[in-house]
């Protein structure tokens, strides 16, 4: 009686292992972001967080020229804080990284503002400092480290949108 | 600090040379972790061949493994040097690896780079201003901040009553040494690398060739203070704009070299056939650009080497610098960089002579010069094998502050 008993919970384990590994065999694929997009474009950067780059403009402070970009930002999945946390937008000109300034932002607090549930951010700015008239090349990553292509581990990308730089 | 000179058993024992000082202390923090590093160096060299090879991709959760797996004691390399900084300087081991922790803390990493890339001034409590630092894998900062801690920490013991010295003996000792060490002792490295990106580029400009001979030469002193993390701002932008670089990656590629030919120069003179091994293994990691076991274990302990690899580093670097080399990939410096110097010809052969005259040459120059060998203590250190039982709890006694 033992024995049986013992075959049969066997048998329900392997059964259940076997159900469990079928299970397994979903190939995995996060949410793949685009790997461009374009001003005014509402881009979905990871699985949570949306940016939708609204305006690019140039600005002069001084002897300098900065590429001031208002953007509206959107978290799908509860309350998040806007910044590092969940996201990170950065600039290059011909390969090289541009300086972060916020000098000429209206409200350096809404990078770091709080939102609930499906709320959006709006207008939220950052500067960069200019280094000559080429188009500025905006990386916008999300907060993922990696994501999943068809079951394989990939390193996590930005999303990169081209701004003209206007003389 | 005179702990350290009895500890390290160097061959400058007893003297009070201000630099030997420095050395030990540096030889004395390092040694207990140069096990770990020799291993993540070899992981990381095999996690390079292997790509190489076309073994594993590098979107493969093999990699993604290895790649970890070698870099993790390089990442978290402060925590390392907290604990056996704080043995070396007489303060609470885990109060020290505790405030490391906090400074490779994801959530502080990520501020600090987010503050720095979106240009956002970082202070404390709205008032303190807090300089950007990159702490993960940096060695001065966290040396500096447990010497600090060190000295605070007995008088947070002094004041303290007895009743609530465990409560408040960590919690101040912690505050404290994490403020100071956030606020003025760790962008120490920061600074010191900024000004010396600025010098670099500015002589890259006026005499080009001088530049890989110092970087050839110094490059153990930018690895020690951290600051040649300075310098890959200037190698990625001269990458990005000009496609190739001349500032970091010839110099960098001959200082390693050159430390390889050291650490093998030093296995074969060398008699103990433990320390034999160990410079043997540090000699092929440096090979593959992993030389901080080269550096800490070899060269500054036993000295004369260090001036050996500073020679041939220099003069290979010159060599680099006169022929004018390109690096155009970011590999790390060693043998498998050459990939990144094969166009054209003449380009890889120069590399190629570069790298013979940074071995060779450091490799002869360490026999010329010589070295007094270390003693059996030192050598078991290195090896990472267990200290005798009475000396591990001196040690600990020592480290706990119980003296």
């Amino acid at each position: 009686m033992k024995r049986i008993g013992s075959i049969l919970l066997i048998a329900a384990l392997v059964l259940s292992l076997a159900a469990c590994s079928k299970g397994g065999q979903k190939e995995f694929t996060t949410n793949l972001p685009p790997e461009t997009g374009e001003l005014g474009e509402d881009i979905r950067i990871d699985a949570s967080n949306h940016i939708q780059i609204k305006k690019a403009e140039v600005v002069r402070d001084g002897e300098r020229e900065i590429l001031l970009i208002t953007y509206d930002w959107y978290f799908e999945g509860g309350k998040a804080r806007a910044g590092f946390e969940q996201y990170v937008i950065t600039a290059k000109q011909g390969g090289v990284a541009l300086k972060g300034d916020l000098s000429q932002v209206e409200s350096i607090k809404k990078l770091v503002t709080q939102i609930n549930v499906d709320e959006k951010l709006e207008d939220i700015q950052q500067g960069f400092v200019l280094r000559d008239q080429e188009p500025v090349t905006l990386s916008l990553m999300g907060n993922e480290s990696w994501i999943f292509k068809e079951g394989k581990p990939v390193h996590a990308y930005p999303v990169t949108v081209e701004v003209p730089v206007a003389p | 600090m005179s702990v350290v000179a009895k500890k390290a058993g160097s061959p400058a024992k007893g003297k009070t040379n201000p630099l030997n000082k420095v050395f030990d202390i540096i030889g004395g923090i390092f040694k207990p972790i140069l096990i770990v590093i020799i291993g993540g160096g070899v992981l990381q060299a095999l996690r390079d061949v292997l790509l190489m090879l076309g073994v594993i991709g590098k979107v493969s959760s093999s990699y993604l493994i290895l790649n970890a797996l070698g870099d993790c004691a390089f990442y978290f390399l402060p925590i390392f040097l907290a604990y056996s900084s704080a043995q070396v300087f007489g303060a609470t081991p885990y109060m020290s690896a505790a405030v490391a922790a906090f400074l490779v803390y994801p959530s502080i990493t990520n501020m600090f780079t987010w503050a720095n890339n979106v240009g956002w001034s970082l202070t404390l409590f709205g008032t303190i201003p807090v300089t950007y630092a990159k702490y993960p894998s940096s060695v001065l900062p966290i040396i500096l901040i447990v010497l600090f801690q060190s000295k605070i920490e007995p008088l947070i013991k002094k004041v303290v009553p007895e009743l609530l010295k465990t409560i408040f003996v960590p919690v101040l000792t912690m505050f404290f040494t994490a403020i100071v060490g956030l606020v003025i002792l760790g962008p120490i490295g920061t600074w010191i690398g900024d000004g010396l990106a600025a010098a670099i580029s500015w002589l890259n400009r006026t005499v080009p060739w001088l530049v890989p001979t110092l970087v050839g030469a110094l490059s153990p002193f930018l690895v020690i203070t951290g600051s040649h993390y300075s310098l890959f701002p200037v190698a990625t932008q001269n990458l990005a704009q000009l496609g190739y670089d001349t500032v970091l990656l010839p110099g960098n590629m001959a200082s390693n070299i050159a430390l390889a030919g050291m650490s093998f120069a030093v296995a074969m003179r060398a008699k103990n056939p433990k320390y034999k091994s160990y410079s043997a293994s540090s000699g092929i990691t440096s090979l593959f650009g992993i030389s901080q076991s080269s550096l800490y274990g070899n060269a500054i302990p036993l000295k004369k080497p260090l001036i050996a690899s500073i020679l041939g580093g220099g003069i290979a670097g010159f060599y680099a610098g006169i022929t004018a080399i390109k690096g155009h990939s970011f590999v790390t410096p060693g043998l498998l960089s050459l990939v990144g110097y094969l166009q054209p010809t003449s380009n890889i052969i120069n590399a190629i002579i570069t790298c013979v005259i940074a071995f060779a040459g450091t490799f002869v120059l360490t026999l010329v010069l010589g070295f007094e060998e270390p003693d059996e203590q030192t050598v078991r250190e290195l090896s990472g094998e267990a200290a005798p039982a009475e000396d591990a709890k001196a040690g600990t006694d020592k480290a706990g502050g119980k003296k």
